[in-house]
């Protein structure tokens, strides 16, 4: 799942401040799960934004709607309706929604509202945590299934660095060493021999390196 | 158990005493679709609990759990509450008794009485002010601020009738000339939970200085100084000069476990946990750097790990514990304070200061017991509590009558509840099959009115009472009629008996009415009675709203009426906007398989099935061994010296006699699934472990515990090593021979340690029964008990005190110091400090006995757990629902626990546990189906994105992801807090009564004009 | 500044507060009139939007009133409220209308008299503070 978070109201109240009339519009996908951006955060940030406005003495007029997800262009089509009686849409959506409305409405400014973090599992009610960063290339069989590219610090490939200690990262305490955790597993699995085989540098070009990606499936894409 | 089928024609029990015993046994009697009569001789029902400002071990208050009860068994249609009433006379048998009872004037006449407290404040007599709790014999007294019945009383003996009373009283109340009253009743059985009564330390003032110092204060009495309702407001001072007490000082065992005249010979059980609550919520709430010590002989905290929160309160919460025998206690002129001398553990001389003294009483019989007990034709046991049996603890020597509570001796809240229910479970067994309940069936249709607007009416209820000079009606009533959707505005009086709801009813016919706002009273003490009026008149109960202009309203904004009228005016316009929205909350019947599961055969699951077969369907007992009778076949004799064989094989007669119990030996529960009502319980049977599912509606888990197996002393490597059980089976044997001579018993082995914190409960009489029975077989038999604390309840310390006599020597170690044992050759050496002679002694002992605990039978009670979505507590055991008030629920619906699955328990409380659970499940039983009207949290599976937070939020694991991908929640199990809907990210959940929308038009309501 | 008579919601817990409010009544004490109870099956249905919109509509202050800790009817509702509104309190400073004006309170049902006290407290405190601050700015806007 993509999980997101509220940005600041500050930064909030600042990119809406020169509007009058906005629709918030929310997503019922990865920002409903991780408590970002589904139907009652919509309520609360528009509820949020009203009083803001109106103690400010310029009250803002908030309608609310949600879409089923934000990231097609057919539900972003539902918006079509009611879309030409507002200054801006302020989307509560992460960056693939924004952008998805943003397209489809080009002459109206899309602004976001939350910060899309990162791709990660919840690791129980209110925590979520990243585990894949989208590389193109998965090496999860070989590491006990646990990324050395998400949950390492330095994404190393043939960990763990000198900055592990007592199964903590460096950077924090707080931080398991990813390579303390595979070997730990690969132990756990009898596959302490899948550690000893060296890595050979990534090729980065699968990840962001080689541009923006996209996959096209020519049996669906007709 | 019974009288044949064709006498028990009676559907109606008479329980006498309203305290929370009575309370437990009318309300599942109740539930379980019978009539009762509940008889309290006080003006209002309670009894003890609302007395005690918290409870341990939770140290919660209890009285939220209580008053709802409470409410319930006043309110209930089929409990008939009865105050100030005593029984006279008592005739006939079981299944059909005459019983004639006498109403005493209570002076107040109490429908019409609101407990405002105007006669209260207007009595002239200086002693009238009521202080609820410590001042219970004021004139007019309410007993405590959530009295059940709602209204004051008058005591005759005190009343000048100076008439002022009467002329406050706004409803006319106050009839001065009320005659007492007599009645017949015809019941088929009597449940006595009449109580028992604080020992009062008067005979021992010269010791204790009760009565003299105002600073010493019984257990009590310290409750109500610590309470928020208590005579300081809760402020925490001493009655002397008012100071803040730094030293306390309680005094265990005061007037308990003495030969001293006045006293009681006996342990009252629960004194050291009360006065142990009551140091840590006093260091908790009001005092952190309280110096609080317990004074005490033997710590006794006996109950389910009990023993966990005294080590908590000596190691974590620094109340300090002083061993020792206190002698008297002084006043010191010059400081204003007291001081206590004491005989300590070494046996000499020490004194302490202390700012305050509590005596940790005990409880003995109520005054009137013999009196009583001469009435209903039973006999009293010692020091006149009901007699009672260890395989039949709840019944008395009349058949037809039994006992709970604390009329049957001390007894704890979880103790007199699982015997209330047990009382109820035997109560009704005499009386005819019981009805299916279907209430839905005398009722009208539900009219429907969908696609129909809004059409509400306003009933003001009881306006006189309301106003009380302080809110203007017309003000109200004519804003009201402008509402939207308001169709009719009336006033009605309640007070005037039933013909208020007819003229409701009538209304909502004549004015087509669809919605109903009530305004005057609480919807807490007042909501129930108006949905059933709304739903005799055809309209579904969830449309109605209550605009609570009394309590919240005309009675705290007695010094501003204008204010209080605008208020007024804004409660009613909320209670008018949330009811625009309403909508029907369907009643949803289940059909309910009367069937019965009791897991495991031992005491407890035999007492269970035989309380349950005949009173609702069939019963299969399974058992995983092959033979009936569990860990009992292993005792020989009880403590008082009789067999136990000859009985526990009658109750495997009755148990294979019973046709409608089918046995299920060498067989093993697999599965289990479904809900209340229509389980599915899968088994492996036989000696070909064939499976089989049974279906059923109620499960009773009794599967008991077994035994530590001792590492410690040279157990299993020495012959003259030997537990508890294997001794007694030495002495049943006859056979102990020079076995016998001398004997060392040591006590706490395998309990009360790192290990194992809990307290084994039952090993302390175990070794006092076997010692006692050692000597005598082998009168000169030396017997050593090396103990820490002797934990002997009620009357078992009278064995205890038997033994000692006897000269058994009892010889306490310290857990630091614990007995060594070592062996050379054949000579085994036990080596231990006397505390008194401050000196090691050496004993070469020819038997040497571990008693050793009933542990969890951790594998099978986790299994268990698992198939039963349970949970474990501390030492394994299986958690109830509530260690306090649902002692053997547990928290799944429709399953009940009983023995030492739940916690080491002797036979009396194994037997008690599995007629009480027996009990709790004939509440659900009885209910040919099921009707659950209360508001249930409902999933808009279209906007549900799975997310699974109800899944993980709902405090009873209630929602699921069902097979189409959104969440499901089963409206049978749901009990409606809201906590997933509060939590659902897509407001995909609403809780009917409380949707986002109606709570908005309320808040908008509520404050309207305001911006 | 001193005749500002603050209005403060208090959403009860039907097993506790309210019923503690009710003892309140029944003990004939007294609390500021502005005080206005909503009824709740338990602290835990108490959402974020519950109290934002009270103070959208208005109110000066919002109390939510629950069980005692450890207390809760239904396990820990009243601890789930307790953590919603320090998340409410945040946004309320962020959003310049001040967290201070939301309190969760614990009550029994038997505490009549805390509960006068707590609600006379808490309606002194908000009038210190002073109206809800959009109500200036709806008259400004006006």
């Amino acid at each position: 799942m993509i999980t997101a978070e509220r940005k600041p109201m500050e930064e909030i109240f600042r990119s809406v401040e020169p509007f009058g009339k906005i629709l918030l519009v929310g997503c019922n996908e990865c920002v409903t799960v991780c408590h970002a951006g589904g139907r009652k955060e919509v309520a609360m940030l528009a509820s949020a934004l009203r009083m803001g406005r109106l103690k400010q003495g310029a009250p803002l007029t908030v309608d609310e709607m949600t879409l089923e997800r934000q990231c097609d262009p057919e539900y972003a089509e539902e918006l079509a309706l009611v879309v030409d009686q507002y200054d801006a849409v302020c989307s509560m959506a992460c960056g693939c929604g924004v952008q998805t409305v943003a397209e489809r409405y080009q002459g109206l400014p899309v602004m976001p509202m939350v910060n899309t973090a990162f791709m990660g599992s919840s690791e129980k009610n209110g925590v979520w945590a990243e585990r894949c960063a989208g590389c193109g290339n998965c090496v999860l069989g070989m590491t006990g299934g646990i990324c050395p590219i998400a949950r390492c610090s330095k994404r190393i490939f043939n960990g763990p660095c000198g900055g592990s200690s007592k199964g903590k990262c460096e950077i924090s305490p707080d931080v398991d060493c990813a390579w303390q955790l595979i070997w730990d597993r690969l132990k756990q699995l009898g596959q302490t021999e899948l550690y000893s085989q060296i890595m050979a540098p990534k090729d980065w070009r699968s990840a962001r390196d080689g541009g923006p990606r996209r996959i096209v499936r020519e049996d669906m894409a007709i | 158990m019974n009288q044949e089928n064709s006498q028990r024609t009676s559907n109606s029990v008479l329980v006498l005493g309203g305290g929370i015993a009575g309370i437990k046994a009318s309300y599942d009697l109740a539930e379980a679709g019978r009539q009762v009569y509940l008889l309290e001789k006080k003006p209002a029902l309670g009894g003890f609990l609302p007395l005690l400002d918290r409870q341990f071990p939770t140290n919660d208050c209890n009285i939220c759990y209580l008053s709802p009860d409470a409410d319930k068994a006043g309110g209930a249609r089929t409990v008939q509450a009865m105050p100030l009433t005593k029984l006279v006379s008592l005739e006939g048998q079981a299944g059909d008794f005459n019983a004639k009872v006498l109403t005493s004037p209570r002076f107040i006449n109490v429908d019409r009485c609101n407990a405002c407290g105007a006669c209260l404040a207007a009595c002239p007599q200086g002693a009238i002010s009521f202080t609820p709790g410590l001042d219970t014999n004021s004139p007019t007294c309410l007993r405590y601020p959530q009295a059940t019945p709602q209204a004051f009383a008058i005591d005759m003996s005190k009343c000048d009738r100076c008439g002022e009373c009467i002329k406050v009283c706004a409803p006319e109340a106050i009839d001065l000339d009320q005659k007492e009253v007599e009645q017949s009743l015809e019941v088929g059985s009597v449940v006595l939970a009449s109580g028992g009564e604080l020992w009062d330390p008067a005979p021992m003032e010269e010791w204790y200085g009760h009565g003299r110092f105002p600073d010493v204060l019984t257990s009590l009495e310290f409750e109500q100084l610590m309470s928020a309702a208590g005579p300081t407001g809760g402020k925490f001072q001493r009655p002397s000069d008012g100071r803040h007490p730094k030293r306390i000082g309680w005094i265990q065992c005061a007037g308990s476990r003495t030969t001293k005249e006045g006293g009681n010979s006996y342990c009252s059980s629960i004194c050291c946990m009360i006065s142990m609550k009551e140091a840590i919520w006093a260091m908790e709430h009001f005092e952190k750097d309280l110096e609080a010590t317990v004074f005490f002989m033997d710590m006794r905290p006996m109950g389910k790990d009990y023993e966990l929160y005294y080590q908590r309160a000596k190691n974590e919460l620094g109340v300090n514990f002083v061993r020792c025998r206190p002698h008297t206690v002084d006043y010191k002129e010059e400081t204003g304070d007291l001081r206590m001398s004491y005989v300590d553990d070494h046996g000499s001389l020490g004194e302490v200061d202390l700012d305050l003294v509590v005596l940790g009483v005990g409880f003995c019989a109520a005054s009137d017991a013999q009196e009583q007990a001469a009435v209903l034709g039973i006999e009293l046991g010692s020091h006149h509590f009901v007699k009672a049996d260890e395989l039949a603890p709840v019944s008395t020597t009349r058949p037809g009558v039994y006992a709970c509570g604390m009329a049957l001796g001390p007894q704890d809240i979880p103790g007199s509840l699982t015997q209330a229910s047990a009382a109820g479970c035997m109560a009704s067994a005499d009386l005819a099959a019981p009805r299916a309940l279907r209430r839905e069936d005398d009722l009208p249709k539900e009219k429907d009115f969908s696609g129909q607007d809004p059409r509400i009416g306003v009933f003001f209820v009881d306006w006189g009472r309301v106003v009380q000079e302080v809110v203007d009606s017309k003000t109200v009533e004519e804003a009201t009629a402008k509402l939207d959707g308001v169709v009719h505005v009336e006033r009605l009086e309640l007070s005037y008996g039933q013909d208020g709801l007819a003229a409701l009813e009538k209304a909502i016919g004549e004015h087509k009415i669809n919605r109903v706002v009530v305004a005057g009273y609480s919807p807490r003490t007042h909501g129930r009675i108006f949905a059933e009026a709304i739903r005799k008149a055809g309209l579904n109960r969830a449309y109605l709203e209550m605009a609570n202009i009394r309590e919240q309203d005309a009675l705290v904004h007695h010094d501003d009426p204008k204010a209080a009228t605008d208020k007024a005016v804004t409660l009613v316009r909320t209670a008018v906007a949330g009811v625009r929205q309403a909508k029907p909350t369907p009643s949803l019947t289940l059909p309910f398989n009367p069937d019965a599961v009791v897991v495991g055969g031992g005491v407890a699951g035999m007492s269970a099935a035989l309380g349950l077969a005949g009173q609702g369907g069939k019963v299969y007992l399974v058992e995983r061994s092959r033979e009936l009778g569990g860990l009992a076949n292993q005792l020989a004799r009880t403590l008082d010296g009789r067999p136990v064989a000859p009985e526990l094989a009658e109750l495997v007669e009755k148990v294979k006699a019973n046709p409608n119990i089918e046995i299920l030996t060498d067989t093993l529960v697999v599965d289990h699934k479904g809900q209340v009502g229509s389980f599915i319980t899968g088994v492996q049977t036989g000696p070909g472990m064939f499976y089989r599912q049974i279906n059923h509606g109620v499960t009773i888990l009794a599967t008991g515990a077994r035994r530590y197996e001792p590492t410690e002393y040279l157990y299993g490597q020495d012959p003259k090593v030997m537990t508890q059980l294997e001794m007694e089976k030495l002495l049943a044997s006859g056979e102990g021979g020079d076995a016998l001579d001398t004997v060392v018993m040591i006590q706490c082995v395998g309990s009360r340690n790192d290990d194992n914190p809990t307290c084994g409960r039952i090993c302390c009489r175990s070794a006092v029964k076997n010692a006692l029975w050692i000597k005598e077989q082998k009168p000169d038999a030396q017997v050593f008990v090396l103990y820490r604390d002797m934990r002997m309840p009620f009357t078992s310390e009278d064995a205890y005190r038997q033994a000692r006599e006897e000269g058994v020597l009892f010889v306490r170690y310290s857990p630091d110091a614990p007995p060594r044992v070592s062996k050379d050759g054949d000579t085994m050496e036990v080596i231990f400090k006397d505390h008194i002679l401050d000196r090691e002694l050496s004993v070469e002992p020819s038997a040497l006995v571990l008693s050793v605990p009933q542990i969890a039978a951790d594998e099978d009670t986790e299994e268990l757990c698992e198939i039963f979505r349970l949970q474990q507590g501390p030492g394994g055991f299986l958690l109830e629902d509530h260690p306090k008030v649902k002692p053997v629920d547990t928290p799944a619906p429709g399953v009940f626990a009983a023995g030492s699955v739940l916690a080491p328990a002797s036979l009396a409380e194994a037997r008690t546990q599995g007629l009480a659970a027996a009990g709790r499940a004939l509440t659900m039983v009885s209910q040919m189906s099921l009707v659950l009207d209360t508001p249930v949290a409902k999933v808009n599976g279209d906007r549900c994105a799975a997310c699974l937070i109800c899944v993980r939020t709902c405090p009873y694991g209630i929602p699921y992801i069902n097979a189409d991908g959104y969440s499901e929640i089963d409206p049978a199990q749901c009990l409606g807090c809201g906590v997933c809907a509060a939590e659902c990210p897509a407001q995909a959940i609403q809780l009917p009564g409380y949707e986002d929308d109606r709570m908005l038009s309320r808040t908008e309501a509520l404050l309207e004009g305001v911006l | 500044m001193s005749d500002f008579e603050p209005v403060v919601v208090v959403f009860a817990c039907d097993y506790c507060a309210y019923t503690a409010a009710d003892v309140a009544g029944r003990m004939n004490l007294s609390y500021p009139t502005g005080v206005r109870i909503l009824r709740v099956p338990c602290t835990g249905k108490v959402e974020p939007l519950y109290i934002m919109q009270a103070l959208q509509k208005g109110a000066d202050g919002v109390m939510v009133a629950g069980c005692l800790v450890g207390d809760c009817h239904f396990k820990n509702g009243n601890l789930r409220a307790a953590a919603r509104v320090k998340r409410v309190q945040t946004m309320l400073d962020d959003i310049g209308i001040g967290g201070e004006r939301v309190a969760m309170v614990n009550v029994s049902a038997g505490q009549g008299a805390k509960f006068a006290e707590i609600a006379t407290e808490f309606s002194k405190k908000i009038g210190e503070m002073g109206p809800n601050p959009i109500k200036q700015g709806a008259k400004a806007a006006a």
